[in-house]
């Protein structure tokens, strides 16, 4: 397999998470989610913050990402609403069964299932494709929309591929630089 | 196919619309805002700045435009190029074949040539040198750097005004060129590589880069959401050309259309270049939509189709009087085809308590210390550290189920570097570009590669290796990997080289094909050679040049250029 070229700006370590992601989608027409049905998809997303404590605020500062994810995403081809409607039933189904606490740690930290649907040739079942198509990509915009910073302590990341700054130009420090310290080893 | 829709007529015909294309129009539309222009199209639109595009680019890093890409499957692959080399020539992800070009794909690595690039054949026997110096493209590198809105530094030895007055022939700059934008900072994940790059005496360096709208360092520069990253399409789109044909979702008459005879005919691939004898009357195309044939006529048509198509397109438009192909007489054309070697050199070190990765999708450290007239003989090198180390993906990590303090362990244990180089290599006769049997499904013919590097050429490569070996060395870094990578036609050239005798190239000095009198190419396939950087930069320099030589007027002065920065979008 040969290596990306070096100034192909490819997501270079973000490498796809399947061949034809969007292949298997429920087919349906673009619309728009119910409020209460949206309210039930923030949940899923806040759990992914709860989960991994990366977040602050319960997520707050990664709503309106989220908001414009998930509508765009059912608004415009090929729209997510039926596999959004699916996912809901799939982790209300699992919540009834196994209670909230376990049910999340089912859906999120489970390699198990992590390893079975890996591509979208494995996704076979309706959790499967919950998990491939809604939970996988959430978690995706919670780190692009700031879940990142909740790695690394104190040496946290400035930025990450995907995550929208905000600031203007160079002028703003928008990464860690390199500073030289004064023992000659980098800060 | 059925024949066939009107001609249509026009003033300049530019086949393509990359960023050479583009650049071209830019230039002819600057003196006369009426100016006719035809720019014909073989790939399709693909939206840019899409805010559901770029979501999807960053959850699956599949980009809007990938479709306009050569197909990827490897079966395909191997249908559409009919590749033979010994260096196994890598044809995937070359080019976009769409509206606005490879620019949509492109990393926005903006260097000028330096003035010994020009004279690759004089100082050391191999290669070819170009039809001029350095000097003559000098003002309009000047302007290409403001209309790509490259962010430089020039305190850099080989920027530097001083090394420019005591030394003209180092510096690929002179005095008052400031880049038009301040450069990006170096991480601090490119803190010891510049402290090893110092202790062995290579100069650090900061990545020229153009960022033509603000940028907000997402960092998915392939697919930028905000248009920051120049993109031939966008530049085109301002200047918002009828759409003769397209499968755009953009209300095209929302445009006020400043340039009112400025036209875009997408889908549209030129089949071959009408001659009568050494006049090129025009050019016939397929209509993809409409399954039909046309023929648009033209005074003057340039061929800006990129390293591949434009030497194609010669040789497809064969006639009595050009029986090999158009420019072909001297059987010039599609040979002496330059590529980048790539070299890597990758190191591991245990432990990364400062928890670095790389936070731009771009790199910024770079030098050119080895891109100097003492390595010509053996290649120069371009050396920049590979953007994507140290890395973890956290997103790749909690999919996988990892919980939060495994994947701060992860973080913490270790961490990659690599270091990466572009060798320059010699145009060699029998490297070559030329037509295959059958035709892609774009509707352009196949492509047959010949490329072969020769012993000492890799000898040459795996010398320069150990170069970057003992950076990662000096870093106290244990090596991972090291290697030469496989070449490929990203950053092609040589194809129509320049020349001043037809017996030695395909175009002359003004980039017109030797024997035709109005038939010009404009495309990296003019560069007689690759030097070690990036090309586009010097492309668009070049497409600024043809632009006044197509109208007559003299080059720009250095020193009446003012003060450019109003220029810079913002
Ligand atoms: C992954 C990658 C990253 C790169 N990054 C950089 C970088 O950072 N810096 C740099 O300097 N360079 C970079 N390059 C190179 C850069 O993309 C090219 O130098 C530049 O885009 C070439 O511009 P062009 O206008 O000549 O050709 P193109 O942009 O390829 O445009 C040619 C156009 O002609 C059209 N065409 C072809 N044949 C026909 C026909 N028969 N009829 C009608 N239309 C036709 C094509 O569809 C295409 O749209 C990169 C290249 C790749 C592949
Ligand atoms: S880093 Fe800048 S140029 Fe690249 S995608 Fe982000 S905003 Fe666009």
């Amino acid at each position: 397999m040969a290596n990306a070229f070096p100034d192909d700006p490819a997501l270079g370590h973000e490498k796809p998470p399947a061949e034809k992601p969007l292949s298997g989608l429920y087919l349906s027409e673009p619309g728009n989610l119910e409020p209460a049905e949206l309210e039930s998809l923030w949940e899923v997303f806040l759990q992914i913050g709860r989960t991994w404590s990366n977040v602050v605020n319960d997520s707050a500062g990664q709503r309106s990402s989220w908001l414009e994810f998930v509508q765009l995403r059912c608004l415009q081809e090929p729209s997510y609403l039926k596999t959004y409607r699916n996912a809901l039933s799939v982790v209300r189904e699992t919540v009834d069964q196994k209670g909230l606490v376990d049910a999340y740690r089912f859906l999120l930290v489970n390699p198990e299932l992590s390893k079975e649907t890996k591509e979208a040739k494995d996704i076979d079942t309706a959790l499967k494709h919950a998990k491939f198509y809604v939970i996988n990509e959430f978690i995706r915009v919670q780190i692009v929309a700031g879940g990142f910073r909740g790695f690394g302590g104190r040496n946290h990341a400035y930025n990450y591929n995907g995550f929208l700054r905000g600031t203007r130009y160079n002028r703003v420090q928008r990464v860690r630089t390199y500073r030289p310290a004064k023992d000659g080893r980098t800060k | 196919m059925r024949p066939t829709v009107k001609p249509i007529k026009t003033r300049f015909l530019l086949i393509g619309s990359g960023i050479a294309a583009v650049t071209l129009a830019e230039r002819l539309l600057r003196k006369d805002p009426h100016t006719e222009i035809i720019l014909l199209e073989a790939g399709k639109t693909y939206l840019s700045k899409d805010r559901r595009k770029w979501w999807d680019y960053v959850i699956t890093g599949k980009a809007a435009y990938a479709e306009g890409e050569d197909d990827p499957d490897p079966k395909v692959l191997k249908r559409d190029f009919d590749v033979d080399s010994n260096a196994k020539w890598d044809c995937n992800n070359n080019r976009v074949l769409a509206h606005g070009g490879s620019t949509l794909h492109w990393g926005g690595w903006s260097l000028r040539l330096k003035p010994e690039d020009f004279h690759l054949f004089e100082n050391t026997g191999r290669g070819a040198n170009w039809p001029f110096g350095y000097e003559t493209l000098n003002a309009y590198y000047y302007l290409a750097e403001h209309r790509l809105a490259v962010c430089g530094d020039v305190s850099e030895s080989w920027n530097h005004f001083r090394t420019a007055l005591l030394n003209p022939d180092k510096s690929p700059r002179r005095a008052a060129q400031p880049y038009p934008l301040p450069p990006f900072a170096w991480t601090a994940a490119d803190g010891e590589m510049i402290e090893a790059f110092r202790k062995l005496g290579i100069e650090p360096g900061r990545l020229p880069i153009a960022r033509y709208r603000k940028c907000m360092a997402t960092g998915t520069c392939k697919y930028c959401p905000i248009g920051a990253r120049y993109t031939a399409q966008d530049a085109l789109d301002e200047l918002c050309p009828h759409l003769l044909s397209n499968n755009s979702a953009k209300p095209a008459e929302e445009c006020a259309h400043p340039y009112p005879n400025l036209y875009l005919l997408t889908e549209s691939p030129a089949i071959r270049i009408v001659m009568d004898k050494r006049r090129a009357i025009g050019v016939d195309y397929l209509d993809a939509q409409h399954q039909i044939t046309g023929r648009i006529e033209a005074d003057t048509v340039v061929v800006c189709a990129g390293a591949y198509e434009s030497p194609k397109l010669l040789l497809q438009s064969t006639s009595d009087f050009w029986p090999d192909g158009v420019g072909n007489q001297h059987a010039q054309v599609g040979h002496y085809l330059v590529s980048h070697s790539i070299l890597r050199a990758a190191g591991e070190t245990l432990g990364n308590e400062e928890c670095w990765i790389q936070e731009y999708d771009f790199p910024t450290l770079m030098s050119r210390t080895y891109d100097t007239p003492e390595y010509q003989r053996h290649g120069k090198l371009f050396l920049f550290k590979n953007r994507k180390y140290p890395h973890l993906s956290f997103p790749d990590a909690m999919i996988g189920g990892s919980a939060k303090h495994r994947i701060e362990k992860d973080l913490r244990e270790k961490r990659k570097m690599e270091v990466q180089a572009f060798l320059e290599e010699k145009g060699k006769y029998e490297n070559y570009v030329g037509l295959g049997t059958g035709r892609t499904s774009k509707l352009l013919p196949n492509t047959k590669i010949v490329f072969h590097r020769t012993d000492a050429e890799t000898a040459d490569a795996l010398s320069r290796l150990e170069l970057l070996k003992r950076i990662i060395l000096e870093m106290k870094y244990k090596i991972l990997e090291c290697e030469v990578d496989r070449p490929g036609g990203h950053h092609a050239t040589g194809t129509c080289r320049m020349s001043v005798l037809p017996e030695t190239g395909v175009v002359d000095a003004d980039l017109r094909v030797h024997g035709a009198d109005n038939l010009f190419v404009c495309s990296n396939a003019v560069m007689p050679t690759g030097a070690a950087v990036n090309p586009t930069l010097t492309l668009a320099a070049l497409s600024l040049r043809l632009g006044d030589y197509l109208l007559g007027q003299p080059p720009p002065k250095l020193e009446e250029l003012n003060d450019l920065s109003a220029e810079v979008p913002q």
